[in-house]
């Protein structure tokens, strides 16, 4: 117990710390490893959509799976397993990243844009928090994917070796991919500081399950007390205290970076994120961690978001500094129809 | 557990009060540009340069003469032809912030970087950053709060200064 909540703080530390160090390196302004932009950034630069200012390979993604996967054959923990709802997980993942794109940011960016001294955040924040309310209210309320099995194909190691494969290609061979030469995705640290801190991140977060909807799922249901939650306050106390430091914290509402004022669609991009993420076991961080482990669920999940973070570019519902666009708040509409649907559907009555 | 209880009377209301919300937000058409080689992005950038260069000159030349009044009226013109023209609309700010109509000016940059991002990039072609932020600086500085609260422009023009993702 005693060592968990060590890893969990550690992880904590290393993700608020790291992330903002991160931004302060090149990447993005408050985005640190937020997961959602990176897979926006990541399939563009798979050529997967047209906007030509969101392309970059970000080595984050494949080193929290590579992170991840060697801390669980370390552990003897990794586990080929999967075959829980299989589409439902693809289509949740599509969903959080339609309400990760329309906030501006997954839960971790949501974190680190408060820590950078961001209000227009805590819209997010309350948004998140209902989310995660009403995904615990579905879970205890009969709503229950299978049970995921023991799997013999062995396909639990796709997704570590595939992000071992980009890995390698984007270090020998970077003209296989698109990036971009101006705009968001021209903006990165040094990619061997990207890859350390994630491989870093990675190993930790398997060791100690940590992740943003947990924490809130616990406090919700644990209260202060809980040693997720200290991990909460840790990731936020550390991002703070690295903004202040490097003083990259400006409190304002308005004028921030990669953030808009359209506060209602901020709350219910991130109330579905909460609300997902409860339903799939976890945020799209935790995701890429369970696919290290051997969690095929987790990769479909994964492989959900990638297919978002290429839409939402080439069809515009993610937001910019401008605000949301009526086809974002069209797809939160819709995403909302769907997963209120889902519970539903899916509600076991005894 | 019963059969229809709250929790389901929830969730029926989500779905139904985001479905009634839905004609609220009427999907617009949006532009998705062509994936291009990076050759013909270069070819695309240099034309663009070329009529930029031939469209707006006498513009820019009446500005630089502090032919304001000229300058703003050879640009009406060309926005019969060429109507919201990115750096038309970058040198209608310029002529607003040189009258002193910061507001004004902030309107006309604000929607010359909604159209053209790359005009708030540190470098490149149609960079003008400096430009921006020397006059976000002097709507700061002499825009009273309550208006600059107000003002959706400077505050969309600070976050894409700042960076950050797109």
């Amino acid at each position: 117990m005693k060592s968990w909540k060590g890893a969990i703080i550690l992880t904590a530390l290393l993700m608020g710390g790291g992330g903002v160090l991160l931004s302060v390196l090149g990447n993005p302004a408050n985005s640190g490893i937020c997961i959602s932009c990176f897979l926006e950034t990541s399939t563009g630069a798979l050529g997967l959509h047209p906007n030509d200012r969101m392309r970059y390979l970000r080595p984050e993604l494949p080193g929290f799976v590579l992170g991840a996967w060697v801390s669980a054959l370390m552990a003897g923990e990794f586990r080929s397993r999967g075959g829980s709802a299989p589409l439902w997980r693809f289509v949740g993942g599509f969903i959080m990243i339609v309400g990760c794109a329309v906030f501006i940011g997954c839960p971790i960016k949501l974190i680190l844009r408060l820590a950078a001294g961001d209000l227009s955040a805590v819209a997010g924040v309350a948004g998140l928090v209902v989310g995660v309310r009403i995904g615990i209210l579905s879970l205890v309320r009969g709503v229950e994917f299978p049970v995921p099995v023991e799997e013999r194909t062995h396909s639990g190691f796709l997704l570590p070796i595939a992000s071992l494969f980009l890995i390698l290609l984007f270090i020998l061979s970077p003209p296989l991919f698109r990036f971009s030469e101006q705009g968001g995705g021209a903006d990165a640290a040094p990619w061997y500081y990207s890859l350390s801190l994630a491989l870093g991140i990675g190993f930790l977060a398997q060791k100690s399950r940590f992740c943003i909807t947990g924490s809130l799922r616990d406090l919700l249901l644990m209260g202060w007390r809980s040693p997720m939650t200290a991990g909460f306050l840790t990731f936020l106390g550390a991002a703070l205290a690295t903004s202040l430091l490097f003083g990259r914290f400006h409190l304002s509402l308005t004028g921030q970076p990669g953030a808009h004022t359209d506060f209602l669609w901020s709350f219910l991009g991130m109330m579905l994120v909460g609300w997902v993420a409860m339903l799939v076991g976890g945020c799209p961080f935790r995701q890429l961690v369970k696919g290290g482990e051997g969690d095929t669920d987790a990769v479909v999940v994964t492989m959900g978001m990638a297919v978002g973070a290429a839409l939402v570019q080439s069809t515009g519902i993610a937001a910019t500094a401008a605000g949301v666009s009526p086809v974002g708040k069209v797809a939160i509409l819709a995403s909302l129809v769907i997963v209120a649907g889902m519970v539903l559907f899916l509600r076991e009555r005894r | 557990m019963k059969r229809f209880d709250r929790f389901d009377l929830f969730l029926v209301s989500v779905m139904v009060l985001s479905l009634i919300s839905l004609p609220v937000v009427r999907p617009v058409r949006t532009d998705t540009e062509s994936s291009a080689t990076s050759s013909e992005r270069l070819i695309a950038a240099r034309s663009r340069l070329l009529f930029i260069q031939t469209t707006f000159r006498p513009v820019e030349d009446a500005i630089a003469a502090g032919k304001l009044e000229e300058g703003g009226l050879l640009l009406e013109e060309l926005f019969r032809i060429y109507p919201g023209e990115s750096y038309g609309l970058l040198l209608k700010g310029r002529i607003l912030a040189r009258r002193g109509a910061l507001p004004e000016a902030l309107g006309a940059y604000g929607e010359a970087v909604r159209r053209d991002g790359s005009l708030v990039d540190r470098r490149g072609l149609f960079s003008a950053r400096g430009e921006i932020e020397g006059v976000v600086a002097r709507a700061e500085g002499s825009i009273p709060l309550e208006a600059r609260r107000r003002n959706h422009d400077l505050g969309y023009l600070k976050s894409r200064l700042a960076g950050g993702c797109e």
